[in-house]
């Protein structure tokens, strides 16, 4: 059996003001006198919470009955508790964190986007020679996939290596299974491919005429 | 004259941009032949229908009216009468700008045997015959260069190379010379002539360009939509 002998900080906040405002504790001539108050209440034994652990053959169930019959007593079991964990207090860092990469990767298919559309509008007279020398669209929009393809591999790459060397000195350890990296790859292509969509629509829709004349 | 139906040949090529009171007519009954083998140069003041003529050719625009053989096959009479554009343009037209317009990302080789390779020969029979071309046009030292790393007489031989690996009928060439000094330009008229030649090509120069105009034995001269030959001075390339 274990016991947490633990307050929680708002009731803590609050005992602390109720002690600081009654003159009995406050008194400037008893210098002194509130902090050592203070430092008592503080270090109060009130248990928190108890950990039990049961001897084998006993039922968690029935231990758990007759312990909740206690006023205001919670039980949970080890099942309960690791529910808890997970669905509270690990859930809601994930929900946090898919909420980052959500972020993230909206700006990075915006970045990739703008990086690949500049880089086509620099060469649309390129485009209509190529174009005009008989390449055919589908040429001309996979070599532009292409290029946000490479672009997304760099990222992807120098990411990985980042995240490889960097993560354990993090103040949180942020567990990266091989599959987490194939998801991240996977994501990468496709938002490769959607950044370049807007590149290839403009490349697309260049006249081989472009490149005759002034 | 049988010869000469294989190069180039248009009759009453009409072009009209617009419709109703703002239509402009910008060529208005054009008449052209170039025989294989010949260079004739192309030259009237801006607005005159030069690039109009060449679009015409180069089978990115649609003429109105009128009709249009290239190597001894009708194109355009009245309507397109080839269904593949595209594959038009790739396989009977070499075309040869004002800039080279290499692709920046390809090798000088890679570059000219492009046209090749999108037609579906095999890269290394395309990569040869650029090889050949380049051999011919005195810059195969420079084949494994990136075309920034060529000086612009370099780049425009690798695109006049460019022009020939498909072995066309016919180049169409718009002021191929205008970057360049006196020296190069007229090196790279020497080079188109020596071409035409070689590979049995009509060459069309479309020029303003001073230095260049007194080597060609025809011109061409286009003025509001019209056409009018003239024997040139056809000054030999030294």
């Amino acid at each position: 059996m274990g016991a947490q002998f633990l307050k929680d900080n708002d009731s803590i906040l609050r005992q602390r003001r109720r002690t600081e405002n009654n003159p009995e504790f406050n008194r400037p001539e008893v210098p002194g006198l509130l902090d050592a108050v203070i430092a008592s209440q503080t270090t109060q034994p009130y248990v928190n919470a108890v950990l039990v652990q049961l001897k084998p053959g006993a039922d968690p169930a029935e231990t758990a009955a007759a312990i909740q019959r206690w006023k205001r007593l919670e039980v949970y079991t080890r099942a309960e508790m690791g529910e808890i964990l997970q669905a509270k207090l690990i859930a809601t860092s994930a929900r946090q964190i898919g909420m980052f990469l959500g972020i993230l990767s909206l700006v990075s298919a915006a970045i990739v986007a703008f990086i690949i559309y500049t880089m086509t509008l620099g060469k649309i007279r390129e485009i209509a020679v190529l174009k005009l020398i008989g390449t055919r669209n589908r040429t001309i929009a996979g070599m532009i996939l292409q290029q946000s393809l490479g672009l997304g591999m760099i990222g992807f790459v120098v990411g990985k290596i980042a995240a490889t060397f960097w993560a354990p000195i993090f103040p949180k350890y942020v567990l990266l299974l091989p599959g987490d990296t194939a998801r991240g790859l996977a994501a990468v292509t496709v938002i490769c491919v959607l950044a370049s969509l807007l590149a290839i629509r403009a490349a697309l829709r260049v006249d081989p005429a472009e490149a005759i004349g002034g | 004259m049988a010869e000469q139906m294989l190069g180039i040949r248009i009759q009453a090529l009409r072009k009209r941009y617009g419709r109703g009171d703002t239509a402009v007519e910008a060529l208005k009954g054009v008449e052209m032949e170039v025989a294989p083998g010949e260079v004739v140069g192309l030259i009237g003041p801006s607005g005159s229908g030069k690039s109009t003529l060449l679009k015409c050719l180069g089978a990115v625009i649609e003429p109105t009216a009128g009709r249009m053989e290239l190597g001894g096959e009708t194109i355009f009479d009245d309507r397109w009468r080839i269904p593949d554009l595209r594959a038009l343009r790739r396989d009977k037209i070499g075309f040869v700008f004002q800039a080279p317009h290499l692709i920046p990302f390809l090798d000088i080789t890679d570059n000219v045997a492009l046209p090749a390779m999108l037609g579906g020969q095999p890269n290394a029979a395309a990569r040869r015959r650029a090889t050949e071309l380049l051999g011919a046009l005195d810059v195969v030292h420079r084949a494994q260069a990136m075309p920034a790393q060529l000086s612009g007489g370099e780049q425009q031989r690798v695109a006049i190379a460019r022009a020939l690996i498909n072995r066309p009928p016919v180049i169409l060439a718009d002021e191929p010379t205008a970057p360049l000094d006196s020296v190069r330009a007229l090196a790279v008229i020497q080079i188109l002539n020596r071409m035409a030649v070689d590979y049995r090509t009509a060459i069309i120069v479309v020029t303003h360009d001073e230095k260049i105009i007194p080597t060609f034995e025809r011109i061409y001269h286009i003025r509001d939509g019209r056409t009018h030959e003239e024997a040139g001075e056809g000054r030999a390339l030294s």
